[in-house]
């Protein structure tokens, strides 16, 4: 079932939005709870199973069944749910939650609703290629408008939308932009960047792993706060301070470029070389090599490749992604060796 | 029972500008690592140089005060309270304040799912919708801590009243209007202007006829 799901490709791949080659994807959740029942940390499991049946009925009056699929986590097994976890369509709380749980998702991956996560009945998370705030939110509106009415949501006049996690109280909006920062990183500028997003109240943390490793230069800046800002309006900060942190970096590559254009291009041109002659690469390398590819093709230095190739392979250099392709678990050594014949086989 | 604070006294100044000085939350911590210490007096006897800070509880309230060594052993001898951390003035550790507002936070227990306010506190997570009321009081100041607001801004479920809903658009796009002259961006601004007039033309409009 997760095999079929898998081998579609998401919609955020196609790069297709704004500035897709520095921003890789926008997505936006927003936290729902079920009035009648206890947070999912708080329900039993019979009350779990109630409150994904409602759930379900009501993605079938919002005609949402026919655009996609509900996939229950206690019929997938430990690498099927790994694989969407890669995929980002599914959060490690419910990968490792227990009782009645699953994420419905829509054919083309832009649409997934977690059911039954640790703090929350619903989260609906909509994503899009680029920097697509403003869609993201229209669009989680409007599902969010279809389910209010077979659902009743658990709302406060004083603090607005529940959720069992206090950091999402209030509308629940929690944005979440994927960014491509290099030249911030060889400029040392990261923390700077990090305090100045703190500073306005959002958090940027490593893509794959902390701040500092920067592993891949993939950065997520997220809202922090959920409560006493309009929807509109934490659509609105988040947007001008990704521009900002985009300002940032765009000034970080022009001056590198100034100061050191052989680095870039030598950084540039060790990643070709490599990814088409390495025989094992792990996956911090693999992420490494592909940033230093993307940098390259968005300052116009290699061709040949697209962002959609390097979106994808970026997806596919995962663990679970790469034992798809065999049918079967692999040491470390067989993954990097998979790993590396994935890479070279696009670049060879 | 009174606790004594693992941190240096605050200036009036300063003690103005922050939240309950035992509450400190992640979300704010950068407001305690940037303050400067201004010595101040002490605030029982109003004579002597503050040194330490003391927390009592007081009918399930935490109050905390900056006090001098003498009216700190007068608190102490008083049966009111007893030392937790040393009187050294080194800058406030998050989690040692943290500990003392689990320690002295009252006993409450939701009564629906229960969710305990040592729970609340430690992980920012509520088991029911009840514990909201329940824990209303004491989530206060983590809710500060976390978004800066008590209040909700922005949709509500079930809306039929378009006045309301008229009323709450206009709230957002007085907010962003507000944000975008800040940045100085006259022109988003213009037309933000012109969208607000609009909308309270409506309003207006639907004044007239009520």
């Amino acid at each position: 079932m997760v095999e079929v799901l898998i081998d579609k490709l998401p919609a955020w791949f196609s790069a297709t939005g704004p500035d897709a080659g520095l921003v890789l994807r926008t997505r936006g959740s927003l936290s729902r709870n079920l009035a009648d029942f206890a947070f999912p940390s708080h329900c039993s499991d019979d009350e779990k199973r109630a409150s994904e049946d409602r759930v379900l009925a009501a993605l079938d009056s919002a005609n949402l069944l026919g655009m996609g699929q509900y996939c229950s986590l206690l019929t997938l097994d430990a690498h099927d749910t790994q694989l969407l976890f890669e995929r980002h369509l599914i959060s490690r709380s419910l990968m490792n939650g227990t009782g009645a749980r699953g994420v419905y998702i829509s054919h083309d991956q832009s649409l997934s609703i977690l059911v039954n996560d640790e703090d929350d009945h619903l989260r609906v998370e909509v994503t899009a290629p680029g920097l697509q705030t403003q869609e993201v939110w229209s669009r989680l509106n409007g599902i969010d408008d279809m389910l209010a009415e077979p659902l009743d949501f658990a709302f406060d006049e004083r603090v607005g939308y529940l959720s069992g996690d206090l950091s999402r109280v209030g509308t629940g909006l929690r944005m979440d932009v994927l960014l491509h920062l290099p030249a911030l990183g060889m400029a040392n500028e990261m923390l700077a960047t990090e305090q100045y997003t703190r500073d306005q109240q959002h958090s940027l943390e490593g893509a794959f792993g902390s701040l500092t490793e920067g592993r891949g230069d993939l950065y997520r800046l997220k809202n922090r706060r959920t409560l006493g800002r309009s929807e509109e309006e934490i659509v609105f900060h988040v947007k001008h301070v990704v521009m900002d942190i985009l300002g940032r970096e765009k000034d970080a590559r022009s001056q590198v470029l100034l100061d050191n254009p052989v680095a870039v291009e030598d950084r540039v041109g060790r990643a070709l070389g490599t990814v088409r002659g390495a025989r094992l690469l792990e996956f911090s390398e693999a992420l490494n090599l592909l940033s230093s590819l993307r940098l390259g093709l968005e300052i116009g230095m290699v061709d040949g490749f697209a962002y959609p190739e390097l979106n994808q392979l970026l997806v596919q250099s995962q663990r679970a992604h790469l034992e798809l392709r065999e049918d079967q678990e692999s040491d470390e050594v067989a993954l990097s060796a998979k790993r590396a014949d994935l890479l070279r086989a696009r670049f060879k | 029972m009174g606790r004594l604070l693992d941190g240096p006294p605050l200036s009036c100044q300063n003690s103005v500008a922050l939240p309950p000085a035992w509450f400190i939350d992640g979300a704010e911590a950068e407001w305690y690592t940037d303050f400067e210490v201004f010595p101040m007096l002490c605030q029982k006897c109003h004579k002597s140089l503050a040194t330490v800070r003391y927390a009592e509880v007081i009918d399930g309230k935490v109050t905390d005060l900056n006090v001098c060594p003498d009216c700190l052993s007068r608190l102490q001898t008083g049966g009111s309270g007893f030392e937790l951390a040393g009187s050294a003035p080194t800058p406030r550790r998050l989690s040692s304040v943290r500990e003392v507002q689990e320690a002295s936070a009252p006993a409450l227990v939701c009564r629906s799912c229960g969710t305990e306010l040592q729970r609340v506190l430690r992980v920012n997570k509520l088991g029911c919708r009840l514990c909201y009321d329940t824990f209303s009081d004491t989530m206060e100041p983590v809710l500060r801590g976390l978004h800066g607001a008590l209040r909700h801004r922005g949709k509500v479920p079930h809306v039929d009243d378009r006045r309301e809903q008229v009323r709450a658009q206009l709230q957002t796009k007085r907010a962003l209007l507000r944000s975008i002259l800040r940045m100085e961006r006259y022109e988003e601004a213009a037309l933000l202007r012109d969208e607000i007039k609009t909308l309270e033309g409506a309003l207006g409009a639907g004044n007239g006829q009520d």
